[in-house]
């Protein structure tokens, strides 16, 4: 009874599916294809005189320059050879080959012969656009003529003995391990064509178990399934039904084939000249022809191997898309398993090659299921298969497949009614409450965004910058012209740059803010004066971080001035003084402030101060993508994102950004002259020196608070620990692969930077 | 003598660590109908499931005519899923094709058996219809019909009133009925007390999976009436004293002028009460005459409030 239901499903699903609109469409039009492609000549020679074109059929001039005298009668002979003389019509030119892609005619050569110094002859083959390869190898070998000719000539070698010169040596190449007789090209246009179709039908199968399983789980028709059958018949029905149905498909198309063939021949018979490809008698015995022993076991093997392939791979798809939610991830997940075959296929293809006997490891991994399907049948067609080998393949891929179907049907089950949950099996250990458990996940969840949000901010400045870089090579020189060399080329370049980095740098700002909320609590912003206090004690503290930075570059042997390297420096005019300045010391004070210091702190506060200044301080050494300038960051970025928070102002830390960055500017623009360069060090002692006393006297009064007050009690914060917080933020995909590229990006860069 | 019935013995299913039925019993004679009344989530369909070999229950057994259910049973079983289980593409008739295949039907009797329900649903003209352009009440009545389609004994409805009109309310119940006198057995689950309490002989109000109540509707509702009385007039002070210290009162209470609903201990002395009232105006004594939602409320509100 069992049997007979199992039987009763798959008629239903494959009449169901023959008898679907869409199929009938398809095969209407596959029997309309294969019907105009077998009759293409017959149809051809309908509309003859409405001249129409397919491909290259169209008639070609060839117009001769030979400067020589012989070429057009040996172009004439060739012609003969190869039996294309009323396609080809040959004219005297004296052009010398002056044509441009607007002269020259359609269909059109143009051969430009002249004696040459050590080549002996030069020979030049213009046409529009490209020409049919018969046409060119008949030019070539005409060519070919008139040189030997010309060689015969000059060595008063008679045709015979030129003949021979010309001639190649015959060479046998005989492997003795291979056996070599019977492979020719033919057997390897078959092992393409059959790979071809098997992908074609798998992508078929694939989706449409896909479909129909994604359909029936989401209709919820599976419960009222599963009250009549197991689920391991279901899936059985299931994946008998697609493969049947396709076997069908199979024979709709060998079907058509033959009726485009048969009506093809009737019209042949009735005198129409055609010129249509047909598979007349001669052509299927050539076909045939090499139909030997060895080719019958390969299509035997490849059969038996791709059904029970198929049969697991479709076993495999039912189970994957029983674990999706709607028709559009499932036919996700059919794409991981074409990309899976796709992958095998074109390693098998590289992996046995013809006349070459593969290693040991190949022979291992032929055997497993799956990928057995590539590897045997070609070996076997290519003979560098063994017997043991072909046995262990099958064996283990019929023990495979109710394997497949047993483990496969398990989780079937499972995924299609959607029972399973792992979660509440690993929290139940930990004895937390239900209410904690919920707490927990959705702090997952927004941690988890936290990464996302972060992570597509740097994401976006990395790949905004890298298109502006591109765009911007683009369009410097019309931008230049069209100043008309007001400006220097180096200059407008600068002007990009500075444009390129702003625009870079404010769109992820941009972003971030869009996710930021509002603080419920108002901001205690410190006031002006404090914040010129913080100003002032920062400076030393750049100072300080300078010398350190210096001293661990050289510890790890990294000495390098990126400003230098790049070479970013042009002080030829005021103006381009004026725009280094602007690019080194204001725009970045502005810019990467609003990004780093504003957007990112103002966004990850919530997490807490400790992570805002932490995650701030990385991705600003982050964004820098080389290492000398990263642990500088690093640095500044802490000591900046803490003066950030304190403040709650922006211009604080764009001040000393500015500082910082505009010293280095200026000590670059007066390099040469030692008086300005001695008094802005001067001033910058000055000011460190106020920096430092400042800290003291902070420092004192601070001790002297902590003395008065009693420890605070410190809040309770709502938020996870920040470990918990980064070990989450790395669930997130976009953050993954944010961390991949700055890694990638500056280990590029740092390569970079030492070679140049 | 040898009974026909579903029997369900201490059947225990967990999710992960979530116990969604906790040892759950009962049993449903031919010809009974059993009602299962439960807020959302309380469990209903897991035990359907449980069933109907869906899934797998922890613990517990399920018997059927005094054997185990297996997948051989289940052409004698009728399922309306709670969600709807039609094919969008798929045509009434190939939906029913379908179905019947699962139920070892040919296709000839798939016809027959569709178009007589069809008929008496007055839904005849929807047979070659897609589902997809179906209404919610019309695909509610498909599925009805596919769950009776091959004359099942065991009927098993999952909220079958949901998005039907009052009149094809009344001819599901008609049809419930009809089958019933069958000898059929009948287990549905509703949170519409009224069908409940209209078709029903036994109830089970079940709360996140353990069982509140089960029984004999008639035989709650006397139990529940009993136990509460309903006074209309005016009660002198000394009287509500005096009627407030009788050991049989529970509790006494004011509802609004006039009107005092007492609760008693033992229904069977309600006498004594009467007995108390001296100086009382009294116009209207009655025992109350308690609603299926009623209990349904008493039942799950104080399950709640714990």
């Amino acid at each position: 009874m069992k049997s007979s239901k199992l039987k009763n499903i798959v008629k239903h699903n494959v009449e169901i599916s023959i008898r679907n609109k869409w199929f009938v469409i398809l095969n209407v039009l596959m029997l309309l294809i294969s019907i105009v492609s077998f009759n293409l000549g017959n149809i051809k020679t309908v509309f003859k005189n409405q001249n129409i074109t397919i491909g290259q059929e169209e008639k070609i001039t060839i117009s001769i320059d030979d400067k020589i005298g012989n070429f057009s009668e040996n172009l004439g002979e060739e012609i003969e050879k190869a039996n294309l003389s009323d396609k080809i019509e040959l004219t005297i030119d004296t052009n010398e080959g002056s044509y441009t892609s607007e002269t020259i005619p359609d269909n059109f050569i143009n051969v430009v012969l002249d004696e040459a110094q050590e080549t002996i002859l030069e020979a030049k083959v213009i046409s529009k656009e490209a020409v049919n390869a018969n046409y060119l190898d008949v030019i070539n070998s005409a060519i070919e003529d008139t040189r030997n000719d010309m060689i015969a000539k000059e060595y008063n070698m008679d045709e015979e003995g030129m003949e021979l010169l010309s001639s190649a040596p015959s060479i046998e190449r005989i492997m003795l391990s291979v056996d070599s007789t019977s492979y020719n090209e033919s057997t390897e246009i078959i092992r393409m064509v059959l790979n071809y179709i098997i992908f074609f039908i798998l992508i078929m199968i694939l989706s449409a178990t896909a479909s129909s399983v994604a359909q029936e789980k989401n209709s919820k028709s599976i419960e009222y399934v599963l009250t009549s059958i197991s689920a391991k018949d279901y899936l059985l029905s299931k994946v008998i039904s697609v493969i049947l149905l396709y076997v069908v498909q199979f024979i709709f198309t060998l079907l058509y084939i033959l009726i485009g063939s048969y009506l093809s021949s009737i019209i042949k018979l009735s005198s129409i000249t055609a010129q249509g490809v047909t598979l007349s008698r001669d052509n299927f015995t050539s076909l045939m022809s090499f139909v030997d022993g060895r080719m019958m076991a390969y299509l035997a093997v490849t059969f038996v191997f791709s059904l029970l392939t198929i049969f697991i791979l479709n076993v495999i798809q039912a189970v994957l898309s029983s674990k999706t939610t709607n028709v559009t991830e499932a036919g996700n997940t059919t794409i991981i398993l074409l990309m899976l075959n796709l992958v095998l296929y074109i390693v098998a293809n590289f992996a046995i090659v013809p006349m070459q006997v593969p290693s040991m490891f190949i022979y291992i991994i032929s055997c497993v299921p799956i990928v057995s399907m590539y590897f045997i049948p070609s070996m076997i067609l290519l003979s560098h298969a063994n017997v043991i080998q072909v046995v262990i393949a099958t064996v283990l891929l019929i023990v495979f497949v109710p394997i497949v179907l047993k483990i496969g049907s398990k989780y079937f089950k499972q995924g299609i009614l959607s029972t399973s949950s792992k979660n509440t099996k690993k929290n139940s250990k930990k004895n937390l409450s239900e209410e904690e458990i919920i707490q927990k996940k959705l702090q997952a969840r927004e941690y988890s965004k936290v990464g996302y949000v972060l992570g597509f901010s740097v994401i976006l400045y990395i790949v905004i910058s890298i298109l502006l870089s591109f765009i911007s090579n683009f369009i410097q020189i019309p931008i230049y012209q069209l100043f008309g060399g007001k400006i220097s080329e180096h200059n407008v370049s600068v002007i990009m740059t500075c444009i390129a980095s702003c625009i870079s740098l404010y769109i992820p700002y941009l972003f971030l803010k869009m996710y930021t909320e509002k603080a419920e609590v108002e901001k205690k912003k410190a006031s002006i004066g404090e914040s010129l206090v913080y100003v002032l004690m920062g400076v030393p503290i750049i100072t300080l971080i300078q010398m350190v930075t210096t001293f661990i570059l050289r510890k790890i042997n990294i000495n390098y001035n990126v400003v230098d390297k790049l070479n970013l420096f042009d002080g030829s005019s005021i103006l381009s003084i004026l725009l280094f300045f602007i690019q080194i010391a204001i725009l970045p004070a502005i810019f990467e402030e609003l990004y780093m210091r504003k957007g990112v702190i103002n966004y990850s506060k919530k997490y807490g101060k400790v992570f805002a200044v932490i995650t701030s301080a990385i991705m600003f050494a982050s964004i820098h993508l080389n290492l000398s300038q990263s642990i500088f960051a690093l640095m500044l970025g802490l000591a900046f994102a803490y003066i950030a928070v304190k403040t709650e102002r922006i211009f604080p830390t764009m001040l000393l950004h500015f500082i910082n960055n505009g010293m280095s500017a200026l000590v670059l623009i007066f390099q040469d002259n030692l008086i300005i360069v001695g008094i802005i060090g001067f001033i910058f002692l000055l000011v460190n020196f106020a920096g430092v006393i400042m800290i003291i006297i902070k420092l004192a009064f601070a001790l002297q608070a902590r003395k008065k007050k009693p420890k605070e009690m410190k809040e309770k914060e709502s938020h996870g620990s920040l470990l918990q917080i980064y070990r989450y933020m790395f669930t997130d995909y976009t953050f993954i692969v944010t961390v991949v590229s700055i890694v990638i990006f500056s280990i590029y860069m740092e390569k970079m930077l030492t070679i140049l | 003598m040898f009974i026909y019935m579903l029997e369900v013995k201490n059947l225990v299913k967990k999710y992960g660590d979530k116990l969604a039925i906790n040892h759950v019993s009962f049993c449903v004679k031919e010809g009974t109908i059993l009602g299962l009344l439960g807020r959302n989530g309380a469990g209903k369909s897991t035990i359907f499931r449980c069933i109907l070999n869906i899934i797998e229950s922890d613990e517990g057994s399920i018997l059927y005519h005094q054997n185990k259910i297996d997948k051989n049973m289940m052409d004698k079983i009728g399922y309306l899923p709670e969600e709807g289980s039609l094919i969008n593409s798929y045509t009434v008739l190939e939906q029913c094709k379908y179905y019947g295949a699962l139920k070892s039907m040919s296709e000839k009797e798939v016809k027959t058996e569709l178009m007589k329900w069809l008929k008496r649903f007055e839904i005849s003209e929807y047979i070659d219809m897609k589902i997809k352009d179906l209404s919610k009440g019309n695909k509610q009545k498909i599925q009805f019909i596919i769950a009776l389609l091959h004359n099942p004994d065991l009927i098993i409805l999952d909220e079958p009133f949901s998005g039907l009109d009052p009149i094809s309310v009344e001819f599901f119940k008609n049809v419930i009925l009809e089958l019933k006198k069958q000898g059929k057995i009948i287990v549905f689950s509703s949170h519409i007390m009224g069908h409940v309490e209209s078709l029903c002989e036994d109830i089970l109000i079940l709360e996140k999976g353990n069982v509140l109540l089960y029984g004999n509707l008639n035989e709650i509702k006397k139990e529940y009436s009993n136990q509460s009385i309903n006074i209309v007039g005016k009660i002198s002070d000394s009287d509500f004293a005096s009627i407030c210290s009788l050991e049989n009162v529970e509790e006494i209470t004011n509802k609004g002028k006039d009107k005092y609903i007492v609760k008693v201990k033992d229904p069977n002395n309600i006498n004594e009460i009467f007995k108390n009232f001296n100086t009382s105006n009294i116009l209207e004594v009655s025992i109350i005459d308690i609603s299926l939602n009623d209990i349904f409320l008493d039942k799950v509100g104080k399950k709640y409030e714990e």
